[in-house]
């Protein structure tokens, strides 16, 4: 069921009717949580128990750290539960990517190898809730995080709808306190979840639904396109991921807020960055977050020689690209943003206390970020590494024999979108519907759903982030 | 990546967002919800009202010609795909012409044209008539309350679904007319539940217009769905020929089936749902000028209807009997069971026209 979907308006207009008819806290989570076992339901009821099983595992950790002072007791149950978890992810998303690798490397090496991959189904958010799981048993091992004393609760945070299949990755210390209390409606920013709802329905469904078809075409085959169509496809992309992520994410949030949930900021303009450190400060920041705060602190951080941290960044970096795979387009897309931030840092370090340290014209610094963070996504988008490297060799190198197009004039539909980004980023459309009367907002707003459904493409496309 | 320590990012509110402000009452945000709503709905139907027809493969360019061209044709043939590919205007004409009527009929058959799109497009018939015709022969066939797979998801599907010829379909499932214990309709609910949603979704689809700039766009870039090999064939009066013909294991298989069919077939009425609409179209077609004939096709006979319950009734011409027309059911002429090739449509289509001359005589 995708938030585009008629049956998701039904389907939320029953949970929001009900959850708010419901006056005990208990009966709503109750509530919230059954409506969310469903909405997982409706992908594959078979993997409801995993998800469960992982609840419950996390539940009995958390009990048992709380029980016990000793830390070799403590850390033991932490690696169990890391284990369990990791091990899930590991088998659903990385065998089969294991058992290739592992049969094309003997090949490499002349040996004889034939291993069958095995037919596995990847549930869908298995990665995110993964992390949100994981997130609560690190913070109660850190004692940052009391653990919950209803199994409830923690279900509840696992597999909350809104964000259980594509995130934001929320951490458990910020969700877990707002399930303690019930939610007021009055407390809602009604009117900003509602346009942040069209906002995310308009980036997905009118904006990276409707550029799909393009970037997919040149994607399948960039031998055959022209070098501008590489331009095009490759940037089509660009927007096609940052819309279909952000707008879900919007979805999601709005979707909690209307429920009376706060869920963690995922997007801040990401394509207005200026240096890659930047962009990761605005792009997909729940997983950037969680990377820096459960996997490169505890590498050891910024603490050490410039090696050393250069060393903690590339493996954070690395294993986030594995994270969204298990193929090796996506460990080279890690690696070069890995690469990025680390010339990045040296560059920073290295103009450090000069006077005379020469500063890149803002729209330079722009234009390179989005240049390499567009050079990354080839590998990210990319069904192999042959494909990769047609398309790179298009894009960068401006170097094609195909001769198909993708017409280059679509570029300025790149360049408006660009536009309303950085315009957007600067609050020029923030407010203006929040000075209105309540019966204009709601005209406006009916008006406005009613225009936006007639640039829905014909098909739906599935979230790029649910395959994750 | 941030320096360890950072604090971590917490969610700033919405740019420009007000926490708290006025609270509204219940009753102001009920109000509210239904003006959004009432605004909303009333927005759908005004872009609806303005859009224009959507383009339609098959469907579309023979109303264009129609509306064009209508002037130089005095006789049409509205059915499925059996029409389309079975019966032969030019055959017809000549025939006819033999036993000293003079006509110019036009095939409107289209692949997958069963009611009520059927009646959706009699509709659109009736809108572009441009002169009176004088003979209008209608397919008669039941309401299909299913799609075949993958064709939910195409605009086809879509642009049939307006409130009206919905409406048939839910009657049809839920049996609307017939009175019933509240937990039998409750049980035809649950049963028919994955179908009436299907079409409430198109029905929904098509009043929100969804996609329809997008059917624009693609009209104007012109890569509207390419046209299939089967589509409007403009030389042949909108009939497609099939070459092909039964393979010797296809024919005899085919052969088994129609014998099989033979013996439990028994002629039955076409379901009150189609013959409420099918008669209601009769009307609007006399009260045009023209004499609107119904006919069965020379398909599986345990399937199709034979006749009307109404009495009187219009005359309803019976093709699917391989008794009465064996020649129409021989494996050499057939593609399967509810299609004829080029040389079974041809000798159909004489057929055709030579009861309809001993109708039109008062045989």
């Amino acid at each position: 069921m995708l938030f585009v979907e008629f049956r998701f308006f039904w389907f939320f207009l029953g949970v929001f009717s009900v959850y708010w008819t419901l006056r005990e806290n208990s009966a709503r989570k109750l509530w919230l949580l059954l409506c969310s076992y469903a909405f997982y339901a409706a992908w594959n009821w078979k993997f409801l128990f995993l998800l469960m099983g992982s609840t419950a595992l996390d539940f009995l950790v958390g009990s048992m750290l709380s029980r016990t002072d000793k830390a070799a007791q403590r850390r033991a149950w932490l690696i169990m539960s890391l284990c369990v978890n990791l091990g899930t992810l590991a088998f659903f998303k990385y065998c089969n990517f294991f058992i290739t690798s592992a049969s094309e490397f003997l090949s490499w090496l002349g040996l004889p190898a034939s291993f069958s991959t095995l037919n596995i189904i990847i549930p869908v958010g298995v990665s995110f809730y993964t992390f949100h799981s994981m997130s609560y048993t690190i913070d109660v091992y850190h004692r940052k995080l009391r653990p919950v004393s209803s199994m409830l609760d923690l279900a509840c945070f696992i597999g909350f709808f809104p964000q259980m299949v594509a995130g934001p990755i929320v951490r458990a210390r910020a969700f877990l306190p707002q399930l303690q209390s019930a939610r007021q409606f009055a407390g809602i920013d009604v009117r900003g979840a509602l346009v942040l709802f069209l906002v995310g329905f308009v980036k997905k469904a009118c904006i990276a639904d409707a550029l799909a078809p393009s970037a997919d075409k040149f994607f399948n085959a960039p031998g055959n396109f022209t070098a501008a169509s590489a331009w095009v496809g490759v940037l089509f992309y660009a927007v096609q991921i940052y819309c279909d992520f952000s707008g879900y994410t919007d979805m999601a949030i709005a979707c909690a807020r209307l429920l009376g949930y706060e869920l963690t900021l995922n997007f801040n303009f990401p394509y207005v960055a200026r240096d890659i450190a930047d962009f990761w400060e605005r792009w997909h920041i729940s997983l950037s977050s969680w990377l820096r705060d459960y996997l490169y602190i505890p590498l050891g951080g910024n603490r050490g020689s410039r090696w050393f941290v250069y060393r903690n960044l590339m493996i954070t970096m690395i294993l986030g690209g594995l994270w969204h795979g298990g193929a090796w387009t996506f460990v080279i897309w890690g690696t070069l943003h890995g690469i990025a931030l680390v010339l990045h840092r040296a560059w920073t370090r290295a103009s450090e206390g000069r006077r005379r340290c020469p500063q890149l014209p803002s729209w330079l610094a722009w234009t390179l970020t989005l240049y390499c963070v567009c050079v990354a996504w080839i590998f990210f988008r990319a069904t192999d590494l042959n494909h990769a490297g047609a398309a790179l060799k298009s894009f960068v190198l401006w170097q094609s024999e195909g001769t198909q197009s993708l017409r280059p004039a679509r570029l300025l539909i790149v360049a408006a979108l660009l536009l309303i980004h950085w315009l957007n980023s600067r609050g020029l459309f923030a407010t203006w519907w929040r000075r209105i009367s309540a019966p204009a907002f709601a005209s406006c707003y009916g008006c406005t759903a009613a225009l936006v459904l007639l640039f829905i493409p014909p098909h739906y496309a599935p979230f790029i982030y649910f395959q994750f | 990546m941030a320096a360890a320590g950072d604090p971590l990012p917490t969610e700033p509110p919405l740019a420009g967002a007000v926490r708290g402000g006025r609270a509204y009452s219940w009753a102001e945000r009920c109000r509210y919800t239904a003006l959004a709503i009432a605004v909303f709905a009333a927005t759908c139907l005004c872009i609806h009202a303005i859009m224009p027809e959507p383009e339609i493969t098959g469907v579309s360019s023979k109303l264009r010609f129609l509306a064009e061209h209508g002037n130089e044709y005095d006789t049409i043939f509205i059915g499925s795909s059996r029409v389309y590919h079975g019966i032969v205007p030019s055959v017809f004409d000549q025939t006819m012409a033999a036993a000293g009527e003079r006509t110019r009929s036009f095939n409107i058959g289209v692949d997958g044209m069963w009611p009520p799109e059927q009646f959706r497009l009699i509709d659109s018939i009736l809108r572009i008539q441009p002169r009176t015709w004088r003979w209008v022969f209608i397919e008669l066939n039941d309401v299909q309350v299913k799609l075949p797979p993958g064709v939910e998801q195409t605009r086809r599907s879509v642009y049939w679904h307006d409130g009206s010829h919905t409406w048939i379909i839910f009657r049809k499932l839920l049996m609307l007319d017939v009175p019933e214990k509240i937990k039998r309709k409750q049980h035809r609910l649950f049963q028919w539940r994955s179908t009436l949603w299907m079409h409430t979704h198109l029905l929904l689809k098509n009043v929100t217009n969804v996609g329809s700039v997008s059917d624009i766009v693609s009209r104007f870039e012109g890569s509207a769905e390419s046209t299939s090999t089967t589509d409007f064939a403009v030389a042949n009066e909108g009939y497609a020929p099939v070459i092909t013909r039964l393979e010797s294991a296809a024919a005899k298989s085919y052969e088994e089936s129609v014998a099989r069919d033979a013996a439990v077939a028994k002629p039955r009425t076409v379901d009150r749902y189609a013959e409420a609409e099918f008669l209601r179209d009769a009307q609007r077609f006399r009260a045009s000028g023209a004499t609107p004939i119904f006919f069965t096709s020379p398909a599986a006979m345990s399937i199709l209807p034979t006749r009307f319950a109404h009495n009187p009734a219009p005359p309803v011409m019976v093709f699917n009997d391989a008794n009465a027309y064996p020649s129409l059911y021989q494996a050499d002429v057939r593609v399967d069971e509810g299609h004829l090739n080029a040389a079974g449509a041809e000798d159909y289509t004489r057929i055709f026209a030579e009861r309809v001359l001993a109708l039109e005589h008062g045989n």
